[in-house]
Formats: C-alpha cells, sequence, structure tokens
C-alpha cells in the first residue's frame, strides 16, 4: 500500500475542528412532488394485490370469504403504514452537493447519512420510469469502483436538477482522469 | 507501432487439452446437483443399464471435445502498447480489451495434466466484473512470464520500471523497502498443515456435503448398530440405563469425526500451499505455491488498498494467522469463483505476523490503542435476547404442554449461549486510528482485522437508530473498494469524527484514480 505520491509530500498540522463537518451542512430538500410521487407508487404497487384479493372474492366457487376480506384489510393497513413512513422519508430525504463529495440523507426511524466523495465516482446515471416523469423526478445513480450496483441512488429530484448534477459530476471525473493522466505522465 | 507483439495469436494446438479438461471440472461443479439427481435416477431405473450410461457419457464428453476445439480456434489474443485484446466464443464473438494499467493481479496457475505441455493459465483480474476478466486458458510459460513482466512494466508507475530491473530493484525509489529481493515469508508443511487444520473452509465444504451425506451415514449407522445388537456385542437395554455413557461415547465419535475432518483438511492445505514463498520483488508481491496445481500470483503493491489478518478459533490455539491483501472487486456477485484467487497468505505464526504485514503495508506502523464499542450494544442485544428466549418459553407451554419443561430448559441453555457469544462478539469489536491508517478488528473467539489507509474509502455513512439517538451513538459504515467495514455503537461525535477524517483523507489525496 503507498500513500500518497512522495513527490508531492507535506505533512502540515492539521487542526481538527478546520476539517470541514460534513453532518452539519445545509440539505436541500428533495422536489416538491416527491410526496406525492410516493403515495401514488405505493397505491400502484399494492393495487394488483387487491385486484387480486377483489376478484377472488368475486369468483363464486371460492369458499373463504370472511379470510379474504381480512386478507384484504391487512393489505390495505400495511399499505397505509408503508405510504405513511414514505411520506414522513420523504420529507427527511436531503442531499447536499460540496465541493468535494456528494452527502445525501434518508430515513425515519433508522436514520442514515451517506457521504460520497467525487473523486470516487466512477460513473454516474439518471433514470425516470413512467410515474417519474409525470411529476418531472429523476433518479441519479452513482457508481464507485468494485460495485456491481449503484452505491448511492438520490431519488426524487427535479428532473432538471439531476440532469444538471449528472452534467456537473461527468465533467468533474473527466477534469480529475485528465490531470491523473497528465501527471502520470510527468 | 513495430510492436512484435501486437499480432493476433492463437492458443497453441495442446492448449484443447487444457480447454476440455478445465471445461469438464466446471460443467461438473456447476451442475453438481443435476449429477446427483441423474445418479439417482439412474440408480433406480431399470430399463438403463451400463451399456446406456457408458453410451451417454461417451457422447457427452465428445461434444465437450467438439466444443472445446471449436472454442480454442476462435480463440485469439494480442498485447498491445497499452492493453490486452482477447476475441473468444462459440457462437458469438466477443472482444474484450483491458488496458494495462487496470490490471491489479496476474495470476498463473499449472495444474499437474499441464506439467507435461509446458503450458500455463493465465488470468488478468481487474477492478470490474469478472466479466471483465482476461483469461488465457493455457499459453507456454516463457511467453506467460514475457507477457507478465511486460504487463507490471506498464503497470508500475513513471520513474519505476520493476520489469526492467527485476533483478536490481533497489532503486532510489526502493531503497526505504529494504532489501527487495528473496522471500518475505515461507510456509513449512507444518506451517500448512496448522493452517488448513484450522481453516473455516472445511466446515462449510462439511455443511454443503453434509445435508446429503447424513442421511447414508444415518442408515449405515442404524445398520452397524442392528448388527452389534444382533451379535450381542451391545445391550441397548444396558445402554438406555447409563446415558451418561451414552453421551460421553457420542462425544468422543463427534470430536473423533472432528479430529479426522481437520487433519483432512490439513493435508488439502499442504498440498493446495505446498511450498508457499512470499516475495516483495519491486513493487509487486508475488506468492508461488500449490503441490498439484503449481500457482504464482503478482499483485501489484499499489492495487492492494487494504490487509486483512485473521486467526480462526483454532487458529487461535495452534497460533496460525493468515492474511490477505485486498483488491478492488473482491466482494460481488461470483466471489466464490474469485475466493481461491484472492491474494492470501497463509499459516502465519504470531512471531513472523508483524514481518509479513511490514511487507504487505510497505513499511511499519505503531498501531495506537484499541478503542471498543459501546456497551449499551451488547445490553441491547442481551436485552432482545433474553425477550425472545421468554417469549419462545411462554409459547412451548402454550402450544405443546407436555413438551414445555424439556423446551424450557433447551431455550434457557440457548439464551446462555447466545448471551455468552454477544460477550464476546462485542468484547471483540473494536478499531484503531492515526491521522491516516484505520483498523478494524470483529470476531468472536477468533478474530478478522482489517486495516487500511483512509485515502483508499469510496464511502462514509453514519446510521442511527432511535435507542442510538436517545443515547448518543451511532454506527459507523465505511465503504472499501472490497466490500465494508462496520463499527456499531460509537459516539455519535467520534463517529462524525472519524467520517470527517476519512472523507478530508480522500479528498485531499494525490490518489484519486484506483
Amino acid at each position: 500500500m503507498e500513500p500518497n505520491d512522495e513527490s508531492e509530500f507535506t505533512n502540515e498540522v492539521i487542526d481538527p475542528h478546520a476539517i470541514p463537518d460534513h453532518a452539519e451542512v445545509p440539505f436541500n430538500p428533495m422536489a416538491s412532488t416527491f410526496r406525492r410521487y410516493v403515495l401514488q407508487s405505493t397505491i400502484l404497487q399494492v393495487l394488483p394485490f387487491l385486484v387480486g384479493v377483489a376478484v377472488l372474492w368475486l369468483l363464486p366457487f371460492v369458499q373463504a370469504g370472511s379470510g379474504l376480506i381480512a386478507a384484504g384489510a391487512g393489505l390495505l393497513g400495511l399499505a397505509s403504514l408503508i405510504a405513511v413512513y414514505r411520506w414522513l422519508d420523504a420529507g427527511y430525504r436531503g442531499w447536499v452537493l460540496r465541493e468535494h463529495d456528494l452527502i445525501a440523507r434518508a430515513g425515519v426511524i433508522w436514520r442514515g447519512i451517506t457521504a460520497l466523495p467525487i473523486a470516487r465516482i466512477q460513473h454516474v446515471e439518471t433514470t425516470h420510469g413512467p410515474l417519474e416523469r409525470v411529476h418531472g423526478l429523476a433518479r441519479l445513480k452513482l457508481y464507485t469502483a468494485g460495485g456491481m450496483t449503484a452505491d448511492l441512488v438520490l431519488i426524487g429530484l427535479p428532473r432538471s436538477t439531476a440532469d444538471e448534477l449528472r452534467e456537473y459530476l461527468v465533467e468533474q471525473i473527466r477534469k480529475r482522469d485528465s490531470e491523473a493522466a497528465q501527471s502520470d505522465h510527468e | 507501432m513495430s510492436d512484435p507483439h501486437s499480432a493476433w495469436k492463437a492458443l497453441p494446438v495442446a492448449a484443447v487439452a487444457a480447454l476440455y479438461i478445465s471445461g469438464v471440472q466446471r460443467f461438473i461443479r456447476e451442475n453438481l446437483v443435476v449429477f446427483f439427481g441423474a445418479g439417482t435416477g439412474f440408480a433406480i431405473s431399470d430399463s438403463l443399464g451400463w451399456r446406456e450410461f457408458g453410451l451417454g457419457a461417451t457422447a457427452a464428453l465428445l461434444v465437450g471435445l467438439l466444443i472445446a476445439m471449436i472454442y480454442h480456434r476462435r480463440f485469439r489474443y494480442r498485447l498491445d502498447e497499452d492493453s490486452v485484446r482477447v476475441r473468444k466464443g462459440l457462437l458469438e464473438q466477443q472482444e474484450l480489451k483491458v488496458r494495462l494499467e487496470r490490471i491489479q493481479n496476474i495470476g498463473f496457475s499449472q495444474p499437474l495434466y499441464l506439467k507435461p505441455l509446458g503450458l500455463v493459465r493465465v488470468t488478468l483480474e481487474t477492478p470490474g466484473a469478472a466479466q471483465s476478466e482476461v483469461n488465457l486458458p493455457g499459453i507456454a510459460l516463457d511467453e506467460a512470464t514475457a507477457l507478465r513482466d511486460r504487463i507490471s512494466a506498464g503497470v508500475a508507475p513513471p520513474g519505476r520500471h520493476p520489469a526492467a530491473n527485476a533483478s536490481d530493484a533497489e532503486g532510489p525509489a526502493d531503497s526505504e523497502r529494504g532489501p527487495a529481493r528473496g522471500a518475505r515469508f515461507e510456509a513449512s508443511a507444518s506451517d500448512l498443515f496448522r493452517y488448513g487444520m484450522t481453516s473455516n473452509q472445511i466446515w462449510i465444504l462439511l455443511a454443503l456435503v453434509g445435508a446429503p451425506a447424513s442421511n447414508w451415514i444415518e442408515s449405515r449407522m442404524s445398520h452397524w448398530i442392528e448388527q452389534l445388537r444382533a451379535s450381542g456385542v451391545l445391550d441397548l437395554e444396558v445402554l438406555q440405563g447409563a446415558p451418561l455413557l451414552v453421551a460421553v461415547v457420542v462425544g468422543l465419535v463427534i470430536f473423533a469425526a472432528a479430529l479426522l475432518i481437520m487433519t483432512v483438511s490439513g493435508l488439502l492445505a499442504v498440498v493446495r500451499f505446498g511450498g508457499y514463498k512470499l516475495v516483495l520483488e519491486g513493487d509487486r508481491f508475488k506468492s508461488r505455491f500449490g503441490m498439484l496445481d503449481a500457482r504464482e500470483q503478482t499483485l501489484m503493491a499499489e492495487k492492494l488498498h487494504s490487509i486483512e489478518i485473521g486467526q480462526t478459533m483454532v487458529g487461535r490455539l495452534l497460533d496460525r494467522w493468515h492474511a490477505v491483501g485486498h483488491q478492488t472487486g473482491g466482494a460481488q456477485s461470483g466471489q466464490e469463483l474469485r475466493e481461491d484467487r484472492r491474494f492470501l497468505v497463509p499459516g502465519i505464526d504470531a512471531r513472523r505476523l508483524p514481518g509479513v504485514l511490514e511487507t504487505l503495508r510497505n513499511g511499519s506502523w505503531a498501531i495506537p490503542e484499541w478503542r471498543g464499542v459501546d456497551r449499551r450494544l451488547r445490553s441491547m442485544l442481551w436485552g432482545r435476547t433474553v425477550v425472545a428466549g421468554t417469549l419462545a418459553a411462554l409459547a412451548a407451554w402454550w402450544l405443546v404442554p407436555d413438551q414445555a419443561p424439556w423446551l424450557t430448559y433447551f431455550f434457557a441453555v440457548l439464551v446462555v449461549v447466545v448471551l455468552v457469544t454477544v460477550h464476546l462478539v462485542w468484547r471483540r469489536w473494536g478499531y484503531a486510528l492515526d491521522d491516516k491508517r484505520m483498523r478494524v478488528r470483529h470476531g468472536m473467539i477468533g478474530q478478522t482485522i482489517v486495516e487500511f489507509d483512509m485515502f483508499r474509502c469510496q464511502q462514509v455513512s453514519i446510521k442511527t437508530s432511535p435507542y442510538q439517538r436517545r443515547h448518543g451513538l451511532a454506527s459507523l459504515t465505511i465503504t472499501l473498494p472490497h466490500g465494508e467495514q462496520r463499527i456499531p455503537y460509537i459516539e455519535r461525535g467520534t463517529a462524525e469524527k472519524i467520517a470527517n477524517l476519512v472523507l478530508y483523507r480522500v479528498e485531499t489525496s494525490l490518489k484519486h484514480r484506483l
């Protein structure tokens, strides 16, 4: 393992208070339509199951009527709980782009803050499903080396913001790689 | 570009044999379950005899040979100035191009059947997915060595040319490393045997094989006991009257079986790692080992991003550690496949461990004091264990009242075992850091320690549960290129401080590329 390049080695004293604090940054909220989107997507996810239960109930040869009603009610209850959780979570979620990293926070009961240094991003991608398109939303996926899946996904960004972020990050990656290539040649 | 190397090359004709054997091996390994099923079907079927079996097997082997020949015919590779290219594919032609600087590990493997042919199998690993690896299934040894040296020269950072000066590697840049030639660690047969006995892998293997084999063992055992009883040697009535004797006998049998398995595992390790040597040559580590399958692994020092040392429970008794040099892309799907290709240093005793570590991390490090995780982790887990145990016992009284006293004893013992386990895990979990490096330790009776430079980190994340927030605690997760390191239940302020320092190290590092 090799620490930094020896030719550029410096050893200045670091004041621990001077190291930027990643938890104390003003987070940007997600898009205003994001809450509506999570509610609708929860409904869409549970709808096929509810329709299935309803069809079974309507079929003349299926006898377990009360059981089906209970299952339907249970499903509805669970879906409402999930919807409430995701609604609250949508309000708590936030992101911030700093000079050298991107920080995201999420979660209501179990809260998490994740910081991804831009220096470690290998690949950036934005995607949007049909429902996200309706609400003008997009998700930004950030990949680092070695991972098969995205390492950080920002959901619920306004589409224009997601595109701008992607362009900015791609530019940063390009700049970093060309600088690294240059320093390799020197 | 009048590079003599830069022409498409075919594999030597003898490589068909290599392709064929490795293909058959892979086919059997990947379809083991199907073979078990087919074997059972064959055994119970009356209409199928040995002749049908022989015909089927011959047909399958011939088809395999045909596939190997076509694959060999279509396989081409070339080495350009800055990349290696491979063209392959049976029906669909696939071309793979890997830049030399992306290659982080060069693996040679020479199984017994390749030795007379003078061929080696070469694997060039990259940080990406397993599909983006270059595999040359059989090329001549001297060509492979030339390829390795060329790649190493291409990979080396500017100013250092390890391939060119491999014989006089003590250039100015390497002077602080001390003598660059010669083995840094050699494992004797006894080291390896003891390592094999302590290795966890045999138990994993046993668990896999154990399930299908258990039925057979059970039927054999009952048959055997029945025979003993019939011959009058064994009197079951007497045994029923002496439960302690039965327990002792069963315990002895289990102990003997475990000892036997460990011995087999030890012997396997001697065969697999026989003659293990770790060498530092300029900018690369090399390990050579293997009695039947002679292997050589070359890992660029620059591509090594963390070192893991581990000691299993039995390893603690026998004073055996092992070290693993991690590179990017270890922990992903298909990990089992890459498992035996990781850069492993087996059978190290405590006395030689610091030397191996210093070699791998390129310098010594005065390890700061270990810091543990908060005792609330233990109390939280203890609390949950006791609640779960009590609920299970109550459920037993309610559901199966006649078995309840027994089950309650069982749950009580289980709870005690889990409580002790939790305590051991909590006590072991810890971290140590200075300004630039960090170590994370976890385990129960054995232990695993991962050491890394902070600037190698990929991502930092702090998570809190409501319980943790109430007590000002947090769990810190540091993502390294090969996987995550988690430190649960430390003070929130400390977690944030470490996270900030790690980010600072990454962001001020000049090595932005991996």
